[in-house]
């Protein structure tokens, strides 16, 4: 029962100190927070609270904690550095540890030992946080963070919120309600806007996107009633060893605009030789124009050359049958001398010397 | 390459000059008769001279908000959460017939890298037809890695650093915020923007001075025309008549 208890003692000094402050906490949110803080008091979860620089990570956390214990600037970045900061001290020293990491987006040279910092971190947290600012439009730095480095871990099921810090500085930010420390109609209308437009841009449903205002302390408990709705009952690790470094990415992206310009390359390349194989094709079809042209003439060269012979032939069968007549004439007068011999060969005696001279001729 | 402006409203000097006495002396200024400075009205088909005033920044900073505190009319359109902005909306005051003062407000950077990418190329791109440049930062914000970026791209020359302005908009939300309509910020705040501008000048190394304002309450922006002014003046572009004692 030492857990119970101390579960108890530790929302005690979330309500009282947030109290103190002049927060009202309605009790079903007070029962909700503390039935469901029964539930997970196996583990200390701690809380990466992420960001760009400016957006009031570390006032979050001093708001949360109920005094200042993160340094703040109004003008300069003033965590160089991660701070811890346990929200609630139980006797065992227990309770939310919340991780304050500095800010992204200030330069570039800090935003890459940022990015090692944050990959290094990431592994051990149990909730996500990342703070925007409600009146801040600019977010190509949470963009690239978030979709380089958190993102993985929420696609392998890391509890995540959006934190929409500074909602009172919505315009028009004159009409925030300071009697009742709540936002006026206008303000509600486009803290409801910014919210869909960040879980839009998170890729994340808009229950997850929470508008807080830690300097005005508005939003605070349901903050905590969501991180101890996100976090799980059991501690989960979840380590993922292929987010990559800004490095890498760079590397990355180097290697890809190279492969792009090599596949460029290529591309043009291979037009270049299927023009010229429409050139040599057509080339080659006026080849074989051309040679059709002359085979055709050839054809009609051989006709002409057969007609020629044609007529040869046909004069030289005129001429033959001509000589075959003249000689079937001298044939025939032959014939006409042979029969008078045959006749003669027919005398007796006479017929046979005649005979046997001409089988000599 | 052609570029285009979009046209939002056309005006007389002498209404501006009405709201700003700091611009009066743009009311007898030549401009120098060079091809970046010849505008052509594709509506009614004239040439004219154009002074411009552009004004670059990050999403969300208040670059239409400050065009719009010029003239004191909400003519730009803005938007408290999204941005709205995605080409170049002018608001043309008319000097002589073939000469105007136009204030060019751009989309503004920031929103997400791959669109960045695309305005920095646009901002390259009217750099040279731009004779002032006002670079809009925010008093409340302390992210400057895409201004840095995009400062270092789109002014890789001195003589472009030398026609940007910083100026530093919502004075009025830098804290300790007060939501009383003073118009003025309050002892604290003053020195807050003092710390920023030292902030701001050990960051970007500006040729001009960094001017604080609020285009919301209108706070010091005569300042901020006194400076576009001073830059007009330094440039070679423009020329400002002088008077001597006799």
């Amino acid at each position: 029962m030492k857990n119970l208890s101390f579960s108890e003692k530790t929302e005690a000094q979330i309500f009282s100190k947030l109290e103190e402050k002049g927060v009202q906490i309605s009790d079903e949110l007070k029962k909700s927070i503390q039935r469901r803080i029964q539930e997970i008091s196996d583990y200390v979860p701690k809380v990466g609270v992420f960001g760009k620089t400016g957006v009031g990570k570390s006032s979050l956390c001093n708001a949360l904690f109920g005094q200042d214990i993160c340094s703040i600037s109004d003008v300069q970045a003033c965590t160089r550095n991660l701070q811890e900061v346990l929200l609630t001290i139980g006797d065992a020293g227990q309770g939310i540890k919340l991780l304050d990491l500095p800010g992204v987006g200030e330069d570039r040279k800090r935003d890459d030992e940022y990015d090692a910092l944050y990959k290094k971190i990431l592994p051990e947290l149990d909730l996500i946080f990342w703070v925007f600012k409600g009146d801040d439009r600019a977010n190509a730095s949470d963009e690239d963070f978030y979709n380089r480095l958190i993102r993985p871990y929420i696609d392998a099921e890391k509890p995540f919120l959006a934190v929409i810090n500074q909602v009172d500085k919505i315009e028009p930010f004159r009409e925030w309600n300071e009697a009742e420390n709540a936002p006026g109609i206008k303000q509600i209308k486009n803290i409801k806007a910014k919210c869909s437009h960040v879980a839009n841009f998170l890729r994340l449903p808009v229950a997850q996107v929470i508008p807080v205002s830690a300097n005005e302390r508005y939003g605070l408990m349901e903050l905590v009633d969501a991180i101890v709705h996100a976090l799980p009952n059991d501690q989960k690790a979840i380590v993922l060893h292929n987010i990559e470094t800004a490095d890498d990415i760079r590397k990355k992206a180097a290697a890809k605009a190279a492969d792009a310009a090599r596949k460029e390359a290529e591309e043009a390349n291979r037009q270049a030789v299927e023009a010229h194989k429409k050139a040599m094709a057509a080339a080659e079809g006026k080849r074989k124009e051309l040679e059709e042209i002359a085979r055709k003439a050839e054809e009609r060269r051989k006709k002409a050359e057969e007609v020629a012979e044609e007529e040869r032939k046909r004069a030289r069968r005129i001429q033959e049958q001509q000589v075959i007549s003249r000689e079937s004439r001298r044939e025939s007068e032959c014939s006409t001398r042979s029969s008078v011999w045959d006749y003669v060969e027919k005398i007796p005696v006479i017929g046979g010397v005649v005979r046997f001279f001409r089988s000599f001729w | 390459m052609s570029i285009t402006k979009h046209i939002h409203h056309q005006g007389h000097i002498d209404d501006l000059i009405a709201r700003r006495p700091a611009l009066e002396k743009f009311k007898h200024s030549t401009i120098r008769e060079h091809s970046n400075f010849k505008w052509r009205n594709t509506r009614t088909n004239t040439l004219s001279w154009q002074a411009v005033v552009s004004f670059f920044g990050k999403s969300g900073y208040g670059k239409s908000s400050t065009v719009n505190a010029f003239l004191g009319e909400p003519i730009l359109k803005t938007s408290d959460v999204s941005a709205c902005t995605n080409r170049c909306d002018c608001l043309d005051f008319k000097i002589t017939d073939d000469y105007f003062l136009s204030f060019a407000d751009y989309p503004g950077i920031g929103e997400s890298e791959y669109k960045d990418k695309e305005y920095i190329e646009m901002y390259k791109n009217f750099l040279a037809s731009s004779n002032i440049v006002v670079y809009v930062l925010r008093a409340d914000m302390r992210d400057y890695a895409i201004d840095e970026h995009a400062f270092q791209t789109v002014f890789p020359r001195d003589e472009d650093k030398r026609k940007v302005v910083f100026s530093v908009n919502c004075c009025d939300k830098i804290e300790p915020v007060s939501r009383k309509e003073s118009g003025i910020p309050s002892t604290d705040q003053m020195i807050n923007i003092e710390n920023k501008i030292k902030t701001l000048q050990g960051f970007f190394k500006p040729h001009n001075p960094i001017i604080p304002y609020s285009a919301q309450t209108a706070w010091n922006l005569d300042a901020l025309a006194e400076a576009i002014v001073k830059v007009a003046e330094k440039g070679n572009d423009i020329t400002f008549p002088s008077y001597g004692r006799i």
